[in-house]
């Protein structure tokens, strides 16, 4: 059992909190019903970072640190684009994991249709030419 | 925990996943979502990428290249003098059978890694003794 410090869940409105200074975007759940809830008595630990998953909206919380450099540009680019800088980050995010989880390789499965249902059984035809 | 047995990757099969018209792709599709260690000869690449550029174009051999660069579980055996000194010999003992340096070197690999699982449509990579994965009992 992972005891989490009330402290770390405090009952404000799910927020981010962002710290300039250590280059961390901590994503702070919300609040829990009442004293009672033991949604943070069995929370998973991942690589040392605690997941806290939150009951209203199906989003597990984490957290990510940048260096200082790439926590400007995330905040300039999700400023840009009008959105929080979880929401940028989350999008990135979507943009370059694979769908379903799925190996990388498997998005080029059928990435050609030839025509050919003997195609894998003509290759040296194609690449050393027929024989006359 | 168990592991799974290594298998060795012909051209064909690489074929028979990327072109959905296939006849096997369908089996292929389903081997290479969950495959074990696996090994190929750099000739096989060659041939593969040589397929991409004669049948369709550039943008699609660099594809073919892409796919085997995010084929994590590939392990691609180089091919040098002792290879060709070794194929070699190969050719020339199934000389009644139109093997290319590829299918040779493949059947090197096998040989050499006691490999005993091939994934090809390909029946020159049986020669040996490697059960092809096409077989009706590997099915």
């Amino acid at each position: 059992m992972i005891d989490i410090p009330r402290s770390t869940a405090p009952n404000i409105p799910h927020r981010e909190i962002e710290n300039a200074a250590a280059g961390e975007i901590a994503f702070q759940p919300n609040p829990t019903p009442s004293d009672d809830d033991c949604e943070y008595n069995n929370l998973p630990l991942a690589s040392g970072r605690v997941i806290i998953p939150s009951g209203s909206d199906n989003m597990l919380r984490t957290q990510i640190s940048l260096d200082e450099q790439d926590y400007k540009l995330v905040k300039k680019e999700a400023a840009a684009l009008g959105v929080s800088v979880a929401e940028y980050v989350r999008r990135a995010l979507q943009s370059t994991l694979p769908p379903s989880g799925r190996p990388r390789w498997m998005r080029y499965a059928g990435l050609v249709e030839s025509g050919n249902p003997q195609s894998s059984q003509s290759i040296d035809e194609i690449v050393y030419g027929n024989k006359d | 925990m168990a592991t799974k047995t290594e298998a060795y990757v012909d051209t064909s099969a690489l074929i028979a996943f990327l072109d959905r018209s296939d006849s096997y792709h369908p089996l292929f599709r389903r081997l290479f979502s969950s495959p074990p260690p696996l090994l190929t000869s750099a000739l096989v690449v060659a041939e593969g990428h040589g397929w991409f550029l004669r049948r369709y174009d550039q943008n699609r051999a660099i594809q073919f290249l892409n796919f085997i660069n995010d084929l994590s579980v590939l392990t691609i055996q180089p091919f040098g003098s002792e290879e060709l000194t070794k194929t070699n010999g190969l050719v020339k003992k199934f000389g009644d059978q139109s093997l290319t340096l590829a299918d040779a070197h493949g059947l090197l690999i096998m040989n050499e890694h006691r490999i005993s699982f091939c994934w090809s449509t390909d029946r020159h990579l049986g020669l040996t003794g490697a059960k092809l994965v096409i077989s009706p009992s590997r099915r």
